[in-house]
Protein backbone atom coordinates (compact mmCIF):
# COMPACT_ATOMS: atom_id res chain seq x y z
CA UNK A 1 0.00 0.00 0.00
CA UNK A 2 2.83 2.51 0.59
CA UNK A 3 5.71 1.72 -2.01
CA UNK A 4 5.71 -2.07 -0.82
CA UNK A 5 9.01 -2.59 -3.46
CA UNK A 6 11.44 -0.09 -3.02
CA UNK A 7 14.45 -0.46 -5.24
CA UNK A 8 17.41 0.45 -3.02
CA UNK A 9 18.98 2.75 -4.87
CA UNK A 10 15.50 4.81 -3.99
CA UNK A 11 15.60 3.41 -0.78
CA UNK A 12 15.36 6.49 1.65
CA UNK A 13 12.86 8.47 -0.63
CA UNK A 14 10.89 5.55 -0.66
CA UNK A 15 11.13 5.66 3.29
CA UNK A 16 10.84 9.18 3.15
CA UNK A 17 7.69 9.06 0.89
CA UNK A 18 5.67 6.45 3.29
CA UNK A 19 5.86 8.36 6.58
CA UNK A 20 5.28 11.18 5.33
CA UNK A 21 1.84 9.88 3.24
CA UNK A 22 1.59 8.31 7.04
CA UNK A 23 2.04 12.00 8.48
CA UNK A 24 -0.75 13.10 6.43
CA UNK A 25 -3.05 10.43 7.14
CA UNK A 26 -2.11 10.53 10.74
CA UNK A 27 -1.78 14.43 11.85
CA UNK A 28 -5.17 15.43 10.48
CA UNK A 29 -7.16 13.42 13.70
CA UNK A 30 -4.23 13.66 16.16
CA UNK A 31 -4.43 17.35 15.24
CA UNK A 32 -8.00 17.48 15.31
CA UNK A 33 -8.62 15.68 18.16
CA UNK A 34 -5.87 18.50 20.11
CA UNK A 35 -7.97 20.98 18.62
CA UNK A 36 -10.97 19.10 20.30
CA UNK A 37 -8.99 19.14 23.61
CA UNK A 38 -8.56 23.02 23.34
CA UNK A 39 -11.95 23.70 22.36
CA UNK A 40 -14.22 21.51 25.47
CA UNK A 41 -11.53 23.24 27.74
CA UNK A 42 -13.34 26.46 26.52
CA UNK A 43 -10.43 28.06 25.85
CA UNK A 44 -9.43 29.12 29.53
CA UNK A 45 -6.22 26.85 28.87
CA UNK A 46 -3.02 29.22 27.36
CA UNK A 47 -0.69 26.25 28.45
CA UNK A 48 -3.00 23.48 26.55
CA UNK A 49 -3.04 25.73 23.39
CA UNK A 50 0.68 26.62 23.60
CA UNK A 51 1.06 23.02 23.29
CA UNK A 52 -1.44 22.14 20.65
CA UNK A 53 0.30 24.82 18.32
CA UNK A 54 3.42 23.71 18.92
CA UNK A 55 2.48 20.01 17.47
CA UNK A 56 0.95 22.21 14.70
CA UNK A 57 4.22 24.01 14.10
CA UNK A 58 6.36 21.10 14.01
CA UNK A 59 3.77 19.28 12.05
CA UNK A 60 3.62 21.81 9.66
CA UNK A 61 7.06 22.05 9.66
CA UNK A 62 7.68 18.29 8.95
CA UNK A 63 5.15 18.68 6.17
CA UNK A 64 7.03 21.41 4.68
CA UNK A 65 10.23 19.78 4.68
CA UNK A 66 9.79 17.26 3.38
CA UNK A 67 7.22 17.34 0.90
CA UNK A 68 5.82 20.40 0.00
CA UNK A 69 5.14 20.36 -3.19
CA UNK A 70 3.07 17.47 -3.32
CA UNK A 71 0.79 18.21 -0.69
CA UNK A 72 -0.18 22.34 -0.79
CA UNK A 73 -3.91 20.54 -0.08
CA UNK A 74 -3.15 20.01 3.77
CA UNK A 75 -1.10 22.56 4.19
CA UNK A 76 -4.18 24.75 3.07
CA UNK A 77 -6.27 22.51 6.03
CA UNK A 78 -4.04 22.68 8.56
CA UNK A 79 -2.03 26.52 7.46
CA UNK A 80 1.63 26.84 9.66
CA UNK A 81 1.09 29.70 11.98
CA UNK A 82 3.40 33.03 11.30
CA UNK A 83 5.51 31.73 14.05
CA UNK A 84 6.37 28.74 12.35
CA UNK A 85 8.89 30.52 9.85
CA UNK A 86 10.61 31.13 12.81
CA UNK A 87 11.26 27.80 13.72
CA UNK A 88 14.99 27.50 14.63
CA UNK A 89 15.79 24.60 11.08
CA UNK A 90 14.41 27.54 8.85
CA UNK A 91 17.95 28.56 7.77
CA UNK A 92 18.88 26.70 4.24
CA UNK A 93 22.90 27.85 4.89
CA UNK A 94 22.97 25.59 7.92
CA UNK A 95 20.50 22.97 7.13
CA UNK A 96 22.06 19.08 7.43
CA UNK A 97 19.74 17.33 5.41
CA UNK A 98 18.32 14.05 6.76
CA UNK A 99 15.38 11.86 5.67
CA UNK A 100 12.28 12.17 7.19
CA UNK A 101 12.55 9.19 9.53
CA UNK A 102 15.47 10.27 10.96
CA UNK A 103 13.95 13.86 11.17
CA UNK A 104 10.81 11.84 13.03
CA UNK A 105 13.24 10.14 15.02
CA UNK A 106 14.34 13.53 16.51
CA UNK A 107 11.30 15.58 16.02
CA UNK A 108 8.67 13.02 17.58
CA UNK A 109 10.55 13.01 21.13
CA UNK A 110 10.41 16.34 21.56
CA UNK A 111 6.73 16.27 20.62
CA UNK A 112 6.11 14.16 23.08
CA UNK A 113 8.17 15.93 26.04
CA UNK A 114 6.55 18.93 24.95
CA UNK A 115 3.01 16.96 25.13
CA UNK A 116 3.77 16.09 28.35
CA UNK A 117 5.10 19.09 29.71
CA UNK A 118 2.01 20.43 28.63
CA UNK A 119 -0.42 18.50 30.26
CA UNK A 120 1.41 18.22 33.51
CA UNK A 121 1.42 22.02 33.96
CA UNK A 122 -2.06 21.99 33.16
CA UNK A 123 -2.75 19.60 35.22
CA UNK A 124 -1.22 20.89 38.23
CA UNK A 125 -2.43 24.18 37.74
CA UNK A 126 -5.74 23.44 37.81
CA UNK A 127 -5.36 21.18 40.16
CA UNK A 128 -3.66 24.64 42.11
CA UNK A 129 -6.58 26.62 41.00
CA UNK A 130 -9.77 24.17 42.38
CA UNK A 131 -7.93 24.57 45.81
CA UNK A 132 -7.52 27.85 45.19
CA UNK A 133 -11.62 28.19 44.70
CA UNK A 134 -11.98 26.45 47.39
CA UNK A 135 -10.13 28.09 49.91
CA UNK A 136 -11.75 31.80 48.77
CA UNK A 137 -15.22 29.56 48.99
CA UNK A 138 -14.61 28.88 52.53
CA UNK A 139 -13.33 32.31 53.70
CA UNK A 140 -16.76 34.14 51.95
CA UNK A 141 -18.63 31.53 53.64
CA UNK A 142 -16.78 32.37 57.05
CA UNK A 143 -17.24 35.91 56.74
CA UNK A 144 -21.16 35.37 55.71
CA UNK A 145 -21.36 33.14 58.76
CA UNK A 146 -19.96 35.75 61.05
CA UNK A 147 -22.28 38.17 59.49
CA UNK A 148 -25.01 36.50 59.98
CA UNK A 149 -24.55 35.29 63.88
CA UNK A 150 -24.17 39.33 64.24
CA UNK A 151 -27.56 40.15 62.91
CA UNK A 152 -29.25 37.22 65.06
CA UNK A 153 -30.13 35.58 61.93
CA UNK A 154 -27.94 32.04 62.78
CA UNK A 155 -30.06 29.32 64.23
CA UNK A 156 -29.96 29.36 67.88
CA UNK A 157 -27.42 31.95 67.68
CA UNK A 158 -27.25 34.92 70.15
CA UNK A 159 -27.62 37.66 68.03
CA UNK A 160 -28.11 41.37 67.57
CA UNK A 161 -31.78 41.47 67.35
CA UNK A 162 -32.35 39.22 70.68
CA UNK A 163 -30.34 41.36 72.49
CA UNK A 164 -32.43 43.96 71.63
CA UNK A 165 -35.53 42.53 72.43
CA UNK A 166 -34.29 41.71 76.14
CA UNK A 167 -32.74 45.15 76.37
CA UNK A 168 -36.42 46.93 75.45
CA UNK A 169 -38.02 44.82 78.47
CA UNK A 170 -35.72 45.62 80.76
CA UNK A 171 -35.98 49.40 79.93
CA UNK A 172 -39.26 48.85 80.10
CA UNK A 173 -39.15 47.69 83.39
CA UNK A 174 -37.11 50.94 84.42
CA UNK A 175 -39.78 53.13 82.75
CA UNK A 176 -42.94 51.16 84.80
CA UNK A 177 -40.68 51.50 88.02
CA UNK A 178 -40.26 55.28 87.24
CA UNK A 179 -44.01 55.45 86.64
CA UNK A 180 -44.99 53.77 89.90
CA UNK A 181 -42.76 56.45 91.74
CA UNK A 182 -44.97 59.41 90.39
CA UNK A 183 -47.74 57.39 90.72
CA UNK A 184 -46.92 57.12 94.70
CA UNK A 185 -45.75 60.63 94.72
CA UNK A 186 -49.26 61.40 93.57
CA UNK A 187 -50.74 59.28 96.04
CA UNK A 188 -48.43 61.60 98.82
CA UNK A 189 -50.27 65.19 97.08
CA UNK A 190 -53.68 63.88 97.27
CA UNK A 191 -52.90 63.10 100.87
CA UNK A 192 -51.80 66.55 101.73
CA UNK A 193 -54.61 67.96 100.03
CA UNK A 194 -57.13 66.38 102.09
CA UNK A 195 -54.85 67.81 105.14
CA UNK A 196 -55.19 71.09 103.87
CA UNK A 197 -59.32 70.55 104.06
CA UNK A 198 -58.89 69.44 107.67
CA UNK A 199 -56.78 72.43 108.64
CA UNK A 200 -59.71 74.64 107.23
CA UNK A 201 -62.33 72.70 109.44
CA UNK A 202 -59.78 73.50 112.37
CA UNK A 203 -59.74 77.06 111.79
CA UNK A 204 -64.12 77.07 111.78
CA UNK A 205 -63.45 74.83 114.96
CA UNK A 206 -61.09 77.52 116.38
CA UNK A 207 -63.22 80.39 114.94
CA UNK A 208 -66.46 78.43 116.18
CA UNK A 209 -64.67 78.51 120.03
CA UNK A 210 -64.10 82.13 119.86
CA UNK A 211 -67.19 82.73 119.52
CA UNK A 212 -68.43 80.33 122.31
CA UNK A 213 -65.71 82.37 124.74
CA UNK A 214 -67.27 85.56 123.45
CA UNK A 215 -71.01 84.46 124.19
CA UNK A 216 -70.05 83.11 127.80
CA UNK A 217 -68.21 86.24 128.22
CA UNK A 218 -71.32 88.44 127.59
CA UNK A 219 -73.03 85.46 129.59
CA UNK A 220 -70.87 86.20 132.73
CA UNK A 221 -71.45 89.63 132.26
CA UNK A 222 -75.24 89.78 132.36
CA UNK A 223 -75.42 87.70 135.18
CA UNK A 224 -72.80 89.48 137.25
CA UNK A 225 -75.28 92.05 136.76
CA UNK A 226 -77.90 90.48 138.07
CA UNK A 227 -75.75 89.47 141.24
CA UNK A 228 -75.37 93.21 141.57
CA UNK A 229 -78.92 93.62 141.61
CA UNK A 230 -79.48 91.00 143.65
CA UNK A 231 -77.32 92.49 146.40
CA UNK A 232 -75.80 90.95 149.46
CA UNK A 233 -77.10 87.79 148.38
CA UNK A 234 -75.86 87.96 145.07
CA UNK A 235 -72.45 88.35 146.31
CA UNK A 236 -71.12 84.57 146.26
CA UNK A 237 -72.50 84.54 142.63
CA UNK A 238 -70.99 87.73 141.28
CA UNK A 239 -67.94 86.16 142.19
CA UNK A 240 -68.99 82.73 140.23
CA UNK A 241 -70.17 85.15 137.56
CA UNK A 242 -66.85 86.77 137.72
CA UNK A 243 -64.24 83.51 137.37
CA UNK A 244 -66.68 82.66 134.78
CA UNK A 245 -65.84 86.07 132.14
CA UNK A 246 -62.30 85.01 133.23
CA UNK A 247 -62.68 81.43 131.74
CA UNK A 248 -64.75 83.13 128.87
CA UNK A 249 -61.60 85.51 128.14
CA UNK A 250 -58.50 82.54 128.53
CA UNK A 251 -61.08 80.10 126.02
CA UNK A 252 -60.87 83.17 123.73
CA UNK A 253 -57.30 83.60 124.12
CA UNK A 254 -57.22 79.65 123.66
CA UNK A 255 -59.27 79.72 120.31
CA UNK A 256 -57.24 82.61 118.97
CA UNK A 257 -53.85 80.80 119.30
CA UNK A 258 -55.34 77.86 118.04
CA UNK A 259 -56.70 79.64 114.98
CA UNK A 260 -53.25 81.61 114.46
CA UNK A 261 -51.30 77.68 115.10
CA UNK A 262 -53.72 76.40 112.32
CA UNK A 263 -53.08 79.46 110.38
CA UNK A 264 -49.17 78.55 110.38
CA UNK A 265 -49.99 74.90 109.74
CA UNK A 266 -51.96 75.67 106.71
CA UNK A 267 -49.73 77.84 105.69
CA UNK A 268 -46.94 75.12 106.02
CA UNK A 269 -49.16 72.66 104.06
CA UNK A 270 -49.96 75.02 101.28
CA UNK A 271 -46.08 75.82 100.33
CA UNK A 272 -45.19 71.86 100.83
CA UNK A 273 -48.12 70.83 98.49
CA UNK A 274 -46.96 73.76 95.78
CA UNK A 275 -43.50 72.47 96.17
CA UNK A 276 -44.60 68.84 95.89
CA UNK A 277 -47.00 69.91 92.79
CA UNK A 278 -43.69 71.36 91.28
CA UNK A 279 -41.45 67.92 91.83
CA UNK A 280 -44.53 66.14 90.46
CA UNK A 281 -44.90 67.74 87.40
CA UNK A 282 -40.50 67.33 86.73
CA UNK A 283 -40.79 64.15 87.67
CA UNK A 284 -43.91 63.10 85.09
CA UNK A 285 -42.16 65.00 82.53
CA UNK A 286 -38.78 63.42 83.45
CA UNK A 287 -40.60 59.90 82.95
CA UNK A 288 -41.82 61.29 79.45
CA UNK A 289 -38.66 62.52 78.38
CA UNK A 290 -36.99 59.05 79.60
CA UNK A 291 -39.64 57.10 77.34
CA UNK A 292 -39.25 59.03 74.26
CA UNK A 293 -35.32 58.93 74.62
CA UNK A 294 -35.52 55.34 75.24
CA UNK A 295 -37.67 54.67 72.40
CA UNK A 296 -35.51 56.63 70.39
CA UNK A 297 -32.71 54.85 71.03
CA UNK A 298 -34.22 51.61 71.21
CA UNK A 299 -35.41 52.29 67.66
CA UNK A 300 -32.43 53.44 66.31
CA UNK A 301 -30.72 49.89 67.26
CA UNK A 302 -33.76 48.42 65.57
CA UNK A 303 -33.21 50.25 62.61
CA UNK A 304 -29.51 48.99 63.02
CA UNK A 305 -30.23 46.07 63.50
CA UNK A 306 -32.92 45.97 61.06
CA UNK A 307 -29.77 47.12 58.31
CA UNK A 308 -27.53 44.54 59.46
CA UNK A 309 -30.60 41.77 58.79
CA UNK A 310 -31.05 43.17 55.21
CA UNK A 311 -27.23 42.94 55.12
CA UNK A 312 -27.05 39.44 55.94
CA UNK A 313 -30.11 38.90 53.55
CA UNK A 314 -27.63 39.84 51.22
CA UNK A 315 -24.94 38.06 51.79
CA UNK A 316 -26.76 34.94 52.24
CA UNK A 317 -28.25 35.13 48.80
CA UNK A 318 -24.54 36.36 47.56
CA UNK A 319 -23.54 33.12 49.01
CA UNK A 320 -25.71 31.35 47.45
CA UNK A 321 -24.97 32.86 44.51
CA UNK A 322 -21.24 32.06 44.94
CA UNK A 323 -21.80 28.20 45.71
CA UNK A 324 -23.65 28.35 42.36
CA UNK A 325 -20.24 29.67 40.84
CA UNK A 326 -18.69 27.70 42.89
CA UNK A 327 -20.42 24.30 40.86
CA UNK A 328 -19.81 25.83 38.06
CA UNK A 329 -16.11 25.96 38.03
CA UNK A 330 -15.85 23.04 39.84
CA UNK A 331 -17.93 21.19 36.20
CA UNK A 332 -15.68 23.54 33.98
CA UNK A 333 -12.27 22.45 36.00
CA UNK A 334 -12.84 18.86 34.94
CA UNK A 335 -12.67 19.49 31.18
CA UNK A 336 -8.74 19.03 32.26
CA UNK A 337 -9.44 15.75 32.80
CA UNK A 338 -10.96 15.14 29.36
CA UNK A 339 -8.18 17.38 27.94
CA UNK A 340 -5.61 15.44 29.80
CA UNK A 341 -7.03 12.10 28.68
CA UNK A 342 -6.40 13.17 25.08
CA UNK A 343 -3.44 14.45 25.10
CA UNK A 344 -2.15 11.19 26.85
CA UNK A 345 -3.95 9.19 23.62
CA UNK A 346 -1.87 11.76 21.48
CA UNK A 347 0.73 10.79 23.19
CA UNK A 348 0.83 7.32 23.20
CA UNK A 349 0.20 7.27 19.72
CA UNK A 350 3.22 9.40 19.11
CA UNK A 351 5.30 7.07 21.16
CA UNK A 352 4.00 4.08 19.05
CA UNK A 353 5.03 5.84 15.91
CA UNK A 354 8.47 6.43 17.34
CA UNK A 355 9.02 3.14 18.65
CA UNK A 356 7.81 1.41 15.25
CA UNK A 357 10.33 4.01 13.20
CA UNK A 358 12.84 3.00 15.57
CA UNK A 359 12.21 -0.64 14.95
CA UNK A 360 12.58 -0.32 11.84
CA UNK A 361 15.77 1.96 11.95
CA UNK A 362 17.28 -1.08 13.90
CA UNK A 363 16.37 -3.85 11.38
CA UNK A 364 17.15 -1.23 8.04
CA UNK A 365 13.95 -2.39 7.11
CA UNK A 366 11.22 0.30 4.85
CA UNK A 367 8.31 1.40 6.98
CA UNK A 368 5.08 0.49 6.01
CA UNK A 369 1.96 0.95 8.27
CA UNK A 370 -1.49 -0.96 7.98
CA UNK A 371 -3.46 2.16 8.31
CA UNK A 372 -6.83 0.85 8.97
CA UNK A 373 -5.43 -1.20 11.75
CA UNK A 374 -3.44 2.27 12.95
CA UNK A 375 -6.62 4.05 12.48
CA UNK A 376 -8.36 1.36 14.65
CA UNK A 377 -5.92 1.03 17.26
CA UNK A 378 -5.95 5.16 17.74
CA UNK A 379 -9.83 5.10 17.65
CA UNK A 380 -9.97 2.27 20.83
CA UNK A 381 -7.89 4.43 23.20
CA UNK A 382 -10.80 7.05 23.03
CA UNK A 383 -12.40 7.68 25.67
CA UNK A 384 -14.53 10.65 25.28
CA UNK A 385 -17.54 11.15 22.75
CA UNK A 386 -15.78 13.88 21.39
CA UNK A 387 -12.60 12.31 20.38
CA UNK A 388 -14.77 9.89 18.09
CA UNK A 389 -16.02 12.67 16.62
CA UNK A 390 -12.64 14.42 15.79
CA UNK A 391 -11.82 10.84 14.64
CA UNK A 392 -14.67 11.04 11.98
CA UNK A 393 -13.35 14.04 11.08
CA UNK A 394 -15.37 16.83 12.90
CA UNK A 395 -13.70 19.49 14.96
CA UNK A 396 -15.24 17.61 17.88
CA UNK A 397 -18.42 18.13 19.61
CA UNK A 398 -18.65 21.01 21.74
CA UNK A 399 -18.83 18.58 25.46
CA UNK A 400 -21.78 18.89 27.66
CA UNK A 401 -21.64 20.75 30.93
CA UNK A 402 -24.97 20.00 32.29
CA UNK A 403 -26.94 18.37 33.47
CA UNK A 404 -24.54 15.35 34.77
CA UNK A 405 -24.97 11.84 32.75
CA UNK A 406 -25.97 9.37 35.80
CA UNK A 407 -26.99 5.67 35.34
CA UNK A 408 -28.25 3.81 37.82
CA UNK A 409 -27.60 0.05 38.18
CA UNK B 1 -19.46 11.25 62.92
CA UNK B 2 -18.57 12.04 59.19
CA UNK B 3 -19.15 9.27 56.31
CA UNK B 4 -15.82 8.29 54.58
CA UNK B 5 -15.58 8.02 50.48
CA UNK B 6 -12.32 6.99 49.03
CA UNK B 7 -12.04 8.82 45.70
CA UNK B 8 -9.75 6.89 43.14
CA UNK B 9 -8.33 8.74 39.90
CA UNK B 10 -5.29 8.88 38.45
CA UNK B 11 -5.77 13.02 37.70
CA UNK B 12 -5.42 15.31 40.52
CA UNK B 13 -7.59 17.69 39.72
CA UNK B 14 -10.61 15.77 39.35
CA UNK B 15 -9.51 14.23 42.96
CA UNK B 16 -9.38 17.88 44.24
CA UNK B 17 -12.67 18.90 42.68
CA UNK B 18 -14.43 15.46 43.72
CA UNK B 19 -13.63 16.39 47.35
CA UNK B 20 -14.54 20.35 47.30
CA UNK B 21 -18.10 19.07 46.24
CA UNK B 22 -17.55 15.81 48.48
CA UNK B 23 -16.06 17.92 51.92
CA UNK B 24 -18.70 20.77 51.42
CA UNK B 25 -21.40 18.72 52.22
CA UNK B 26 -19.16 17.46 55.51
CA UNK B 27 -17.80 13.89 53.96
CA UNK B 28 -14.89 12.82 55.35
CA UNK B 29 -12.49 12.14 51.78
CA UNK B 30 -9.83 9.33 51.10
CA UNK B 31 -7.62 9.49 48.06
CA UNK B 32 -5.94 7.40 46.25
CA UNK B 33 -4.44 7.62 42.85
CA UNK B 34 -4.98 4.23 40.97
CA UNK B 35 -6.75 1.09 42.18
CA UNK B 36 -3.93 -0.54 43.29
CA UNK B 37 -3.29 2.44 45.83
CA UNK B 38 -6.80 2.43 46.86
CA UNK B 39 -6.34 -1.19 47.59
CA UNK B 40 -3.90 0.08 49.78
CA UNK B 41 -5.77 2.68 51.00
CA UNK B 42 -8.53 0.71 52.68
CA UNK B 43 -6.17 -1.10 55.56
CA UNK B 44 -9.35 -2.30 56.84
CA UNK B 45 -10.82 1.23 57.74
CA UNK B 46 -14.68 1.87 57.51
CA UNK B 47 -15.45 3.38 53.98
CA UNK B 48 -18.75 4.15 53.07
CA UNK B 49 -18.47 4.59 49.09
CA UNK B 50 -16.63 4.45 47.05
CA UNK B 51 -15.88 7.01 43.67
CA UNK B 52 -13.77 5.56 41.02
CA UNK B 53 -12.28 6.70 37.45
CA UNK B 54 -12.13 3.87 35.04
CA UNK B 55 -8.97 4.52 32.98
CA UNK B 56 -5.97 4.63 35.00
CA UNK B 57 -2.34 2.98 35.27
CA UNK B 58 -1.76 -0.03 37.44
CA UNK B 59 -4.82 -1.13 38.08
CA UNK B 60 -7.95 0.27 35.99
CA UNK B 61 -11.22 1.05 37.94
CA UNK B 62 -13.20 -1.84 36.75
CA UNK B 63 -10.51 -4.51 38.30
CA UNK B 64 -10.60 -2.44 41.16
CA UNK B 65 -14.02 -2.91 41.78
CA UNK B 66 -13.43 -6.53 41.34
CA UNK B 67 -11.10 -6.84 43.83
CA UNK B 68 -13.07 -4.56 46.03
CA UNK B 69 -15.51 -7.09 46.09
CA UNK B 70 -13.91 -9.61 47.18
CA UNK B 71 -12.19 -8.02 50.26
CA UNK B 72 -13.86 -8.83 53.70
CA UNK B 73 -16.49 -5.45 54.73
CA UNK B 74 -16.05 -3.73 51.56
CA UNK B 75 -18.48 -6.56 49.56
CA UNK B 76 -21.56 -4.57 50.37
CA UNK B 77 -19.89 -0.76 49.96
CA UNK B 78 -21.38 0.61 47.18
CA UNK B 79 -19.07 2.25 44.17
CA UNK B 80 -19.63 4.96 41.71
CA UNK B 81 -18.10 4.49 38.66
CA UNK B 82 -16.81 7.99 37.66
CA UNK B 83 -15.37 8.74 34.11
CA UNK B 84 -15.48 9.84 30.53
CA UNK B 85 -16.82 6.98 29.23
CA UNK B 86 -20.13 6.35 28.19
CA UNK B 87 -20.38 3.91 25.67
CA UNK B 88 -22.66 1.10 26.88
CA UNK B 89 -19.70 -1.99 27.03
CA UNK B 90 -18.11 -0.34 29.29
CA UNK B 91 -20.88 0.50 31.53
CA UNK B 92 -22.30 -2.98 31.24
CA UNK B 93 -18.86 -3.96 32.87
CA UNK B 94 -18.95 -1.56 35.56
CA UNK B 95 -22.28 -3.15 36.40
CA UNK B 96 -21.02 -6.39 35.83
CA UNK B 97 -18.08 -5.73 38.54
CA UNK B 98 -20.58 -4.26 41.26
CA UNK B 99 -20.77 -1.26 40.62
CA UNK B 100 -24.01 0.92 41.48
CA UNK B 101 -23.85 3.67 39.25
CA UNK B 102 -22.19 5.43 36.49
CA UNK B 103 -21.65 8.94 36.07
CA UNK B 104 -19.83 10.65 33.23
CA UNK B 105 -17.66 13.41 33.30
CA UNK B 106 -18.44 16.36 33.95
CA UNK B 107 -20.19 15.90 36.87
CA UNK B 108 -23.04 18.73 38.31
CA UNK B 109 -21.81 18.87 42.18
CA UNK B 110 -25.09 18.89 43.41
CA UNK B 111 -25.98 15.96 41.10
CA UNK B 112 -23.39 13.95 42.24
CA UNK B 113 -23.95 14.54 45.94
CA UNK B 114 -27.68 13.76 45.26
CA UNK B 115 -26.20 10.17 44.20
CA UNK B 116 -24.32 9.27 47.14
CA UNK B 117 -26.75 10.27 49.54
CA UNK B 118 -28.87 7.55 47.58
CA UNK B 119 -26.09 5.30 47.74
CA UNK B 120 -25.02 5.49 50.88
CA UNK B 121 -26.31 3.98 54.22
CA UNK B 122 -28.03 6.45 56.81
Amino acid sequence: MLNPNPSPSTHEQAASGALHLALCRFAPPLLALLFAGVHVYGGGSVALAGGAMVLGILIAFALDRTAAPQQAATRSLYPAPAAASGSPPAQPAAAETVGLDELCKKVLPLWSRHLEMVRAQTEDAVTDLAGRFQGLTQRVGKAMEASSQAAGEASGGEGLMATLERSRGRLNGVLSALRSSVESRHKVLEDMSRLSELTDALQTMAAEVGEIAARTNLLALNASIEAARAGEAGRGFAVVADEVRKLSTQSGQTGQRIRETVDGVSQTISQTLSLAHTYAEADQAGVAAAETGVGEVLSDFHGAGDALARSATILREENSGIGDELAGVIVQLQFQDRVGQILTHVLQDIAKLEDMLSRHASDGSSPAFDLRAWMDALASTYSTAEQHAAHRGGQGAAAKSAPTDITFF
Amino acid sequence: MAKTILIVDDSASIRQVVKIALTGAGYEVVEAVDGMDALKKLDGRKINLVISDVNMPNLDGIGFVKQLKQKSGYQFTPVIMLTTESEAEKMRQGKEAGAKAWVVKPFQPAQMLAAVTKLIQP
